[in-house]
């Protein structure tokens, strides 16, 4: 807007630069939030119940995860020069996670209003073929963070060895290995050593089962290396830490863990018995 | 006299119409805002004036005083007819008033699309979702400009 009385800013990040894609970025994590937000009297007034959850906590789930997702595109996003961010390469990605995030939202919010699974479900032609484009969309969700880093390690910003690092892995290595592992998912159902409908012990909001192999805790540990490394490379470049050490050693680390809960999962075994 | 499901059809396709340039067409010509934002809206609730004041005294046991007489009211075809003819009126002025606003803050159509159809098919559950979205932009303002 040319408008100089009417600059609209986000008090939540205001140093953020206003172009194209960290508005879209920054709006798209805002719109998750307000989902949350205007989700939650259904989430306490719905008494309906699908796999052991309100089915409102499905919804609930992707909103916050989502959330944060396009927040930490948005700031990591600030380290490349702002022709680049501007760039066809980033504007396209960005506009894809975007269109893809309001197809899975729409679908997503949908088959919670019906009680319906909107994942692993193929019950009638339309859930399965929904769940087959929810996977592209999965796929260009996640895109945008690769795409992101490779612009950073390309041309984003040398001053801060450890943002730079821990953006540059906890990008790529967010995205490889939530491929793998949400490709697995995808391909032999979150449990292992029960049927689909298994509804037992779970932990409280995750869902999570404590009885049976559950494959999903390996791809949330996987899935949030995205907001952990470059965290941790920022609080080491505060700290005076030794940056590379610190970003690398954790990456090996929740990587490790990862398999681990992976690996334990396909034993059969929840991560946290009861 | 036309029928209450003559009107509800054109009450609907008046309203469809002005929804759909909401979502989709351009914003490049401010003037098709007329539309959603005014024209349809007034025509909408002048048609909810004639059948709500034609209507609403003549009902036995109507009223807003409780659920009771609510429903009273609403069990009448005609007065159930101004209700839905109000919904549509209103939902479609806050659609205007979000798509407008919406634009202020330069917020990407991608976006507003899905609060408008929110909008559109659950009036308050769009509008509450662009309040919300809508309190994460403007406190700074002052400090902006």
């Amino acid at each position: 807007m040319s408008d100089t009385m009417f600059q609209p800013r986000m008090p939540l990040l205001p140093q953020l630069d206003d172009d194209l894609v960290t508005r879209l970025l920054l709006a798209l994590g805002l719109f998750m939030v307000a989902s949350f937000v205007v989700f939650i009297p259904a989430w306490l007034l719905d008494p309906r119940i699908l796999d052991g959850a309100n089915v409102w906590t499905k919804p609930q789930k992707f909103n916050v995860s989502l959330a944060l997702h396009f927040f930490t595109l948005a700031i990591l996003a600030q380290q490349v020069p702002r022709a680049t961010r501007s760039g066809w390469i980033m504007v396209g990605f960005a506009y894809a996670a975007a269109l893809s995030l309001m197809l899975e939202f729409v679908w997503i919010s949908i088959q919670a209003g019906r009680a319906r699974r909107s994942h692993f479900n193929f019950e009638t032609p339309m859930e399965a073929s929904m769940y087959a484009l929810m996977g592209l969309g999965a796929f260009l969700l996640i895109a945008v963070a690769f795409v992101l880093a490779i612009q950073i390690w390309r041309k984003g910003d040398r001053s801060r060895p450890g943002l730079r690092w821990g953006s540059i892995l906890g990008l790529s290595l967010g995205f490889a290995t939530s491929l793998v592992f949400a490709n697995y998912l995808s391909a032999h159902g979150r449990y292992v050593g029960g049927d689909p409908d298994y509804v037992g012990a779970v932990l409280p909001f995750f869902g999570w089962s404590r009885e049976i192999g559950d494959l999903r805790p390996a791809h949330f540990v996987s899935l949030h290396l995205m907001q952990t490394l470059p965290l941790a490379g920022y609080l080491a470049d505060r700290m005076n830490w030794p940056a590379i050490p610190v970003v690398l050693g954790l990456a090996i680390v929740q990587v490790g863990i990862a398999i681990a809960l992976f690996l334990q999962a396909l034993a059969g075994q929840p991560m946290w018995p009861v | 006299m036309t029928s209450p499901e003559q009107i509800f059809g054109w009450a609907g396709q008046a309203a469809m119409i002005g929804w759909l340039i909401l979502i989709f067409l351009p914003r490049r010509w401010p003037q098709l805002l007329w539309l959603p934002r005014f024209i349809i809206p007034f025509g909408l609730s002048l048609l909810y004036a004639g059948l709500a004041m034609a209507h609403f005294f003549t009902i036995e046991g109507g009223g807003y005083g409780s659920l009771d007489e609510v429903a009273a009211l609403l069990g009448n075809r005609e007065m159930l007819l101004a209700g839905w003819v109000h919904y549509l009126a209103f939902d479609l002025f806050v659609g205007g008033w979000i798509a407008v606003e919406a634009d202020k803050v330069g917020l990407s159509r991608v976006i507003q699309a899905p609060i408008l159809v929110a909008t559109f098919m659950f009036g308050p559950v769009g509008l509450a979702l662009f309040l919300a979205m809508r309190a994460g932009y403007f406190r700074k303002q002052e400090a902006a400009s």
